[in-house]
């Protein structure tokens, strides 16, 4: 972004179109949710965020059987490429497998 | 000349408890930090070094390389990545933040 910015200021006579170009890129949450399904298609996913750059997502897939949290978030960042980087300013990241999202809705009698 | 990737690795294991964060704990620059730093003041660390990647753009763009991780802030704990803000929160509700703290406290200690 501070690289695209530079490149404004250098060429001003383009900024009025380099700006319609950025704000054409905005993100949304359903943007952001059918690039996470693109990567896992059985997952469901849950996106919110109306300001186009801080966004809060609950993803559940089988997917993430067996992975640590650590890998289960890395494949959906890995999902959103250089998105995170550039667009994204602020996800809040929930993932769970389908047992552990079960659990959630239907909490066990101890 | 020590590169970045080699100083991040310095810095983690040298220190047990390490978080990279935006600002210091005393003025956390973004609510992610500031989560990060409440979640470990409640778990009982003691001492923890903290990292502000506003201060070095190097460091901002390095740390996201050295763990494949987008975002900051970052905790690692004995040398290991742990997670971000999200995972952390994860971790503490299971009681298991508390329990790496304190393992890292004890063999700092010993």
């Amino acid at each position: 972004m501070l690289s695209a910015l530079g490149d404004m200021a250098g060429r001003s006579g383009h900024i009025t179109r380099r700006l319609f170009y950025v704000t054409l890129h905005l993100m949304n949450p359903d943007t952001i949710k059918s690039l996470i399904q693109q990567r896992l298609p059985d997952a469901l996913v849950e996106v919110v965020g109306e300001d186009g750059t801080h966004f809060e997502a609950l993803v559940v897939s089988p997917a993430f059987v067996g992975l640590s949290l650590i890998k289960q978030h890395q494949m959906v960042y890995d999902a959103l490429g250089d998105r995170m980087r550039e667009e994204i300013h602020a996800l809040s990241l929930r993932t769970l497998t389908p047992e552990q999202a079960q659990q959630l809705r239907h909490p066990a009698v101890h | 000349m020590a590169t970045i990737q080699e100083l991040i690795q310095e810095q983690v294991q040298k220190h047990p408890i390490v978080l990279y964060m935006k600002g210091n704990p005393r003025a956390p620059q973004c609510g992610f930090s500031a989560r990060a730093v409440q979640l470990l003041q409640q778990s009982g660390v003691k001492e923890l070094f903290t990292v502000d990647v506003l201060a070095d753009p190097q460091i901002r763009d390095g740390i996201k390389q050295y763990s494949n991780w987008p975002t900051i802030p970052q905790l690692y704990i004995q040398g290991e990545f742990v997670g971000g803000s999200d995972i952390m929160s994860d971790l503490y509700q299971q009681g298991e933040l508390q329990k790496l703290v304190d393992s890292a406290q004890a063999a700092s200690a010993s």
